[in-house]
């Protein structure tokens, strides 16, 4: 089937989204952007090649099974696959972080395995239905699970906890910046297997849902149209008529989503954009901050670091908050000396948070104000849509200054950019 | 004056200076509404800067500044008869895209780069307003007057471009906009010159509201290169020069075969 692409490569993330020719999203992907686009967009366009196919999957089950038994099945295929996927690099870091011990070495590589042994023991786990995980990137869980484990086996075996992070820290680029193998079919089978071990109560015509899947699999996505966008747009080595700017991404993304969107704000890492679109999605105005990335999304990834916290526990802890300390800049470099001048004067972090939640959203209001202000409806997309604390502090200052205004944010909304490229790519084909 | 110059004041002088002052704008005038046509022969702000540089500078009412603007018309009027638009740092402009008229100074310090980002989108200048903060020849027509040259030098002064209050400076663009057949007006806001920044948000909203053609705004300086960021004024300038376009097509991509 005939399959159109958007691609939109963030400073942070990149992701992709697959259109069939009827305008309904197949599937998505996301990758960190790991300063490497070329490898991100092929990341990222394998991860919703293989959503696509799990929708395709979803097609064929359809009437099979109830709906709960549907959600519960795709959910474990789903959880599966990103198991088999870990696995996969996991085993190719294990084989990286060996090729750089050095012979004679003595202890490390027993230590090394270990470690590896140990984290694929608690693979599954991690990947089970409902497991919440910090991340889902690789470079995250990995991370994070070789330090953890790497100080507890180092320790027993008597070597240096530096040997293991460095083995780690070597072989870790290595590995983000080579995709993933295909191996789709045997991937699927893989999953399908587990998937399908733990849920034995499960009523399914064995022969009938292998041949659903076996179709999933063989049918062929061919990419009939790509369209690249966002930060990194001009690296695609895609010609000039697949490149769109992301501001016109973003407002028809929105369009998509909601209709009736007139004003979309979008934080993404780099930008903050306020884009005024017209009934059919036509940007008629935008305004976005200048060079100066303060109060982005890549602010509270400082703020995550400084506080040695991942990115999406800043919105649930600022939640948590029982006053906002007031935050003067929303400046990335003065971020780490105003949230420890704060600390120091004894403030509590979840309040600091709260506070600097409110900084962005104060400096996107005006971004807002400047472009035109918001009309009815008001989309708000990016990274920074899926932050609760942040969409708080948004409503409240929305309710202030514009009244009663519907508020949309999509659960996808990080796909608003792609959603964009993908429907410019499908209707570059139509006309 | 007499004393701190030590030169005598000598009107006869003045008025010669002022009639020569005058011949040179006649010329200049006609160069900058050869922009009227299209495509438009000139870049009216990045080509435009190098046209006022005599005239703005030390040649003001001088014999060099009549020749440089006879030649340059000379040069401007073969362009038109040869159908070709303006001259860029890489040759001849090709397909003209997107006419433009632009609100404030340019960014000096990394000036080529900035007008590279214009031409190779095929966006043309074809109206500005920085080419007036030096006197303004063509809105009102004004002309220094040999017969009354102190008056002429006073109305001078008071015409300049930024000495003008923001409902002039809005009617002077709309009617830039209108003359000259403007698809868009984009103002480069910069930190260095408030006498050009201020006001500016509402200049961007009337033009819109007026005329009900886009209007985009970026940011930049005229001196200082820390605040040209490149990526971001490029995405801007893409973005508005692929906003105009979806516009002229009511939505959608343009079309390419799959």
């Amino acid at each position: 089937m005939k399959c159109y692409i958007g691609i939109d490569l963030g400073s942070t993330t990149t992701k992709a989204l697959l259109l069939d020719e009827n305008f309904n999203a197949l599937g998505h992907g996301i990758t960190n952007s790991r300063s490497n686009y070329e490898t991100a967009t092929a990341v990222a366009k394998q991860e919703a090649r293989t959503a696509a196919r799990l929708t395709l999957f979803r097609r064929g089950l359809s009437g099979m099974l109830d709906s709960g038994g549907l959600e519960a099945l795709m959910d474990d295929l789903e959880s599966n696959i990103r198991l088999e996927q870990f696995l996969e690099q996991l085993g190719d870091l294990r084989d990286t972080c060996s090729s750089y011990i050095k012979n004679g070495d003595g202890g490390v590589r027993e230590a090394l395995n270990e470690v590896f042994d140990r984290i694929e023991t608690e693979a599954p786990e991690m990947f089970k239905r409902g497991a919440r995980r910090k991340s889902d990137f690789f470079r995250d869980i990995a991370g994070s699970r070789v330090m953890h484990i790497g100080e507890e086996v180092a320790k027993d075996a008597g070597i240096g906890f530096d040997t293991i992070i460095n083995l780690y820290d070597k072989s870790i680029i290595d590995v983000e910046n080579r995709p993933p193998e295909g191996g789709t079919d045997v991937k699927f089978a893989r999953a399908f297997a587990r998937a399908i071990e733990g849920a034995p109560d499960m009523e399914l015509d064995e022969t009938k849902t292998k041949a659903a899947l076996r179709q999933a699999i063989d049918t062929e996505l061919e990419e009939a149209y790509v369209v690249g966008t966002g930060y990194g747009r001009v690296t695609l080595p895609f010609p000039k008529e697949h490149i769109r700017s992301e501001i016109l991404c973003h407002g028809l993304g929105a369009h998509i989503m909601y209709p009736n969107t007139r004003t979309v704000l979008d934080i993404g890492g780099q930008d903050t954009k306020a884009i005024q679109v017209d009934p059919q999605g036509i940007v008629e105005n935008f305004q976005m901050n200048d060079r100066c990335a303060a109060g982005c999304g890549r602010y509270l990834g400082y703020i995550a670091d400084e506080m040695n916290m991942g990115l999406h526990e800043l919105g649930p802890m600022a939640m948590k908050a029982t006053k906002s300390v007031r935050i003067n800049s929303t400046c990335t470099v003065f971020a780490g000396a105003e949230l420890r001048d704060r600390l120091a004067l004894g403030e509590k972090r979840e309040d600091i948070l709260a506070g600097l939640h409110r900084a962005i959203i104060l400096r996107a209001m005006s971004i807002i104000s400047r472009s035109g202000g918001i009309s009815d409806q008001f989309t708000f997309t990016g990274g920074v849509a899926n932050n609760e604390a942040a969409v708080k502090e948004l409503k409240k200052l929305v309710v202030e200054n514009y009244g009663d205004v519907t508020v949309n944010i999509d659960p996808a909304s990080i796909y608003t950019g792609a959603l964009g490229a993908a429907t410019f790519a499908r209707r570059a084909v139509e006309h | 004056m007499e004393e701190v110059s030590g030169v005598k004041f000598d009107i006869d002088r003045l008025r010669e200076h002022l009639r020569k002052s005058a011949a040179a704008e006649d010329d200049f005038v006609w160069v900058l509404e050869s922009a009227k046509n299209t495509p438009s022969p000139i870049d009216a702000y990045f080509g435009g800067v190098y046209y006022i540089g005599p005239i703005f500078t030390a040649f003001r009412g001088t014999d060099h500044a009549i020749e440089y603007y006879k030649l340059l018309r000379a040069e401007i009027e073969q362009r038109l008869a040869d159908g070709k638009g303006p001259v860029t740092p890489e040759g001849d402009l090709g397909e003209e895209k997107y006419r433009l008229v632009v609100e404030g100074p340019p960014n000096w310090t990394s000036f080529h780069d900035f007008w590279k980002m214009f031409y190779d989108e095929g966006a043309v200048v074809v109206a500005s307003t920085y080419t007036k903060v030096g006197g303004v020849y063509d809105y009102d027509g004004f002309r220094h007057d040999a017969d009354r040259p102190l008056e002429s030098l006073a109305e001078y002064c008071l015409g300049c471009y930024t000495n003008r209050n923001l409902p002039s400076r809005v009617k002077m663009i709309e009617t830039y906009m209108n003359d000259y057949q403007a698809d868009g007006f984009l103002i480069n806001s910069i930190k260095s010159c408030n006498s050009f920044s201020a006001g500016q948000l509402m200049m961007m909203r009337e033009i819109e509201n007026r005329t009900g053609k886009p209007a985009a705004f970026i940011e930049t300086d005229l001196v200082d290169p820390r605040y040209f960021s490149p990526a971001n004024v490029k995405n801007r300038l893409e973005s508005y020069f692929q906003m105009i376009d979806q516009k002229r097509r009511g939505g959608g991509s343009p079309a390419v075969a799959a």
